[in-house]
């Protein structure tokens, strides 16, 4: 599959947004492959409209708001279809991280939905494609600072949830 | 990755965190494949070029009510064709009725002059009654239909000009010169309607430049020139085209989401010209911000800045001037590595995390929280503490409690507890639609207490819009706080900034709103920001070719017996 060619400034707004903005919408989301689908929404309504945006093109923090408007939109009404509509209510758990087979890694995976839900959000949308902290900010209407704040926090939260499952699972198999 | 740091130089504080591999390893497996992704986007932009018919006719839906009918497909469809297919109709039967009348005028009558000024008045005052009316209406009860109501009434106008002619044909007085005048003072009532309205609903933005002032110089003396030739046609089309150019840019100003930009630079000019007060501070950096949020680049300078700066030394330090600054962005790590070292705002900062007390924080004190950030003093336990507060600080009793709960879900966002607001979602918009006015005429804004209408000038309305963006607007009344938003926009901007707070809020309810919409196509566009255009060009050729039409007057006696 060839990828397709976009104008500058989409191929820009893609390369910036598109991990923060999947993780932003798996944290609203039960599932990645939804926060994918809506993320494409997003890009493309964002893209199409973006005579609507009162911020410059290039303008990272009005971009990030503009997206994440569309975003929440695009989530309501996608509830309000699925509340309409013959699927049940999908469930308000948000989407984990994906299992893999080392242990160090499956402890992290187990105490991941332990940590508080804006600490879940920034991890997803910072590393899901090793984004800066100025785009997540962008996106979530923050500063940086308040970003690199709650990595911070997160990592070391997580740390301490892991080791405990792991100690754990270790004494389980001793 | 190139914008996320480790926090300075703590190995040990390093030691503590999850490593950074292990989380992208943890990740891996979710992020999205680019060129999946890209090929996803390019697929629906392509499906949205190829939009069903609905969607399209929604695109052009040519009135601000769009939020009103917007589920009536019948009306969403029907109504770009109806628009124009009433213009072009309205124009052509009137200009048939025009050539009836022309046609069976009766012969001239020795009739007073007293009588032919009061038939012309008739019509002219009806006209301008009649417009003036509908428009003031249309301002009161259905603001976001006003450029709708202005184009209602320049079709109604059409066919009021027919009955004059009619009645000045019946008359016998029906000459070139008089139907000229007759057209003249139409246009001249409906301008002089439309104008203040224009003007008074966005104040500054028709800043009068030397060009408009040349341009309506320059129409009135080459309408003197024809007026010399007593060509009554070349009069009335000097006075046509001065009518379109007046009431176009001034039916264009009817829009109510018309950003008043204008108005936020020379609030920002004023201020820096004058010196300005610290207190003011607040609201310059919102004009600021919004100003920086439609891409013009700027920055406060000036005694004000200087001012504000200087407070930064005092003791204890304005709060007024540090959020201002620190909202701008202006304070780098030392600034605030000095400001936390301050004794009082040491102590207002320890204050947050002792006091046990609910906590509704001011929005000049945001700079507690920025201080807290970016000093790293934001530690688990200072956040747990200060998320009670705020949590308790929602669900006291306050007397304004819209207020409250948009400064304490401002501070939950920023100290990163945003997932306990996503919790009292339900609760917050209970409390929301309780103080939904929803009688009277204040209808749709929001108060502290929707029956005795207390707190009704304060700014419950923008508080409660700041709530309607962190939350979403689902169970709100739409159709209200439209209308009585839109309201806002014809209020004079004030000293005090309340009308500010509230253009600014619909406009950025409208953008929210209306995000996800598709976009307009041109003939779509055209009809919603031509159609005034299209009729007014409409308006002003009936009145040429009524003019046209008639004979002038017969300067020769004829050949004596």
């Amino acid at each position: 599959m060839t990828d397709p060619v976009f104008e500058p400034d989409l191929e820009r707004w893609i390369s910036q947004f598109r991990g923060p903005l999947v993780g932003f919408l798996a944290s609203r989301c039960s599932s990645w492959a939804d926060a994918e689908e809506v993320a494409m929404d997003t890009f493309a309504e964002a893209w199409l409209g973006r005579s609507r945006m009162r911020a410059a093109i290039d303008d990272l923090a009005g971009v990030g708001a503009f997206l994440r408007g569309i975003a929440n939109n695009l989530l309501l009404a996608r509830q309000r279809q699925r509340q309409r509509g013959p699927r049940p209510l999908v469930d308000d758990v948000p989407a984990a991280p994906g299992a893999v087979d080392d242990d160090r890694i499956d402890s992290l995976r187990r105490a991941f939905p332990e940590l508080r839900p804006e600490l879940q959000e920034v991890l997803r949308m910072h590393y899901l494609e090793a984004t800066s902290a100025r785009e997540v900010a962008a996106l979530l209407g923050t500063t940086p600072k308040t970003i690199e704040n709650r990595l911070y926090q997160a990592r070391r939260a997580l740390r301490a949830l892991a080791e405990r499952h792991l100690r754990t699972a270790q004494g389980v198999n001793s | 990755m190139n914008g996320h740091e480790r926090p300075d130089d703590d190995v040990q504080r390093a030691h503590a965190m999850v490593d950074e591999q292990d989380l992208f390893a943890l990740f891996a497996q979710r992020a999205p494949n680019p060129t999946q992704f890209a090929a996803g986007i390019a697929a629906r932009l392509r499906d949205r070029e190829a939009q069903p018919p609905a969607r399209k006719a929604a695109a052009w839906l040519p009135i601000e009510a769009a939020g009103l009918v917007g589920k009536n497909l019948w009306f969403v469809v029907s109504m770009p064709a109806l628009l124009l297919v009433g213009i072009v109709a309205a124009f052509g039967s009137a200009a048939r009725l025009v050539q009836g009348v022309a046609q069976n005028r009766a012969p001239a009558q020795n009739e007073s002059q007293t009588r032919q000024i009061w038939r012309q008045a008739f019509v002219s005052i009806g006209c301008c009654f009649g417009f003036a009316v509908a428009m003031v209406a249309s301002a009161v009860y259905a603001p976001h239909a006003l450029r709708d109501a202005f184009l209602l009434g320049l079709l109604a106008s059409m066919f009021v000009l027919v009955l004059g002619l009619r009645s000045q044909a019946r008359a016998g007085s029906m000459e070139r010169s008089q139907v000229a005048s007759l057209c003249i003072e139409t246009m001249w009532g409906i301008a002089l309607v439309l104008m203040p309205l224009a003007l008074f609903g966005s104040v500054l933005d028709l800043v009068p430049s030397p060009l408009t002032t040349f341009a309506a110089l320059g129409i009135g003396i080459v309408a003197l020139v024809p007026l010399a030739l007593r060509s009554f046609l070349g009069v009335l089309t000097v006075v046509g085209i001065a009518f379109a150019a007046t009431t176009i840019p001034g039916s264009l100003h009817l829009a109510p989401a018309r950003p008043t930009l204008a108005a936020a630079t020379q609030a920002i000019a004023s201020a820096e010209f004058l010196g300005g007060q610290v207190a003011s501070a607040p609201m310059l950096v919102d004009h600021v911000l919004e100003l920086r949020a439609h891409g013009c680049a700027v920055e406060l300078r000036g005694e004000l800045l200087e001012t504000m700066r200087s407070q930064l030394a005092a003791k204890p330090p304005s709060a007024f001037a540090t959020t201002a600054l620190a909202r701008l962005g202006t304070l780098d790590a030392e600034a605030w590595a000095t400001l936390a070292n301050n004794p009082s705002i040491r102590h207002a900062l320890s204050r947050l995390s002792l006091d046990k007390q609910p906590l509704v924080p001011n929005s000049y004190d945001d700079y507690q929280v920025h201080c807290l950030l970016a000093t790293n003093q934001l530690d688990d336990r200072t956040q747990d503490r200060l998320a009670e507060r705020l949590v308790a600080g929602i669900e006291q009793p306050h007397p304004l409690p819209l207020l409250a709960a948009a400064q304490c879900v401002r501070w939950l966002d920023l100290i990163g507890r945003g997932g306990l607001v996503d919790a009292r979602r339900d609760r917050l918009l209970a409390l929301l639609t309780a103080h939904q006015v929803t009688t009277g005429l204040l209808r749709g804004r929001f108060c502290a207490n929707p029956q005795t209408l207390a707190g009704a000038e304060d700014d419950s309305t923008d508080h409660a819009l700041t709530l309607l963006h962190r939350l979403g607007t689902t169970s709100i009344d739409h159709r209200m706080l439209h209308r009585a938003l839109a309201r806002c926009t014809f209020l004079p901007t004030d000293n005090d900034g309340t009308s500010w707070v509230g253009l600014r809020s619909y406009r950025q309810w409208l953008s929210c709103e209306r995000l996800g919409e598709p976009p307009a196509p041109a003939l779509g566009a055209l009809l919603v920001d031509e159609r005034l255009t299209i009729a007014v060009i409409a308006f002003v050729l009936l009145c040429l070719y009524a003019t046209w039409l008639v004979a002038p007057r017969r300067t020769v006696a004829g050949a004596l017996p």
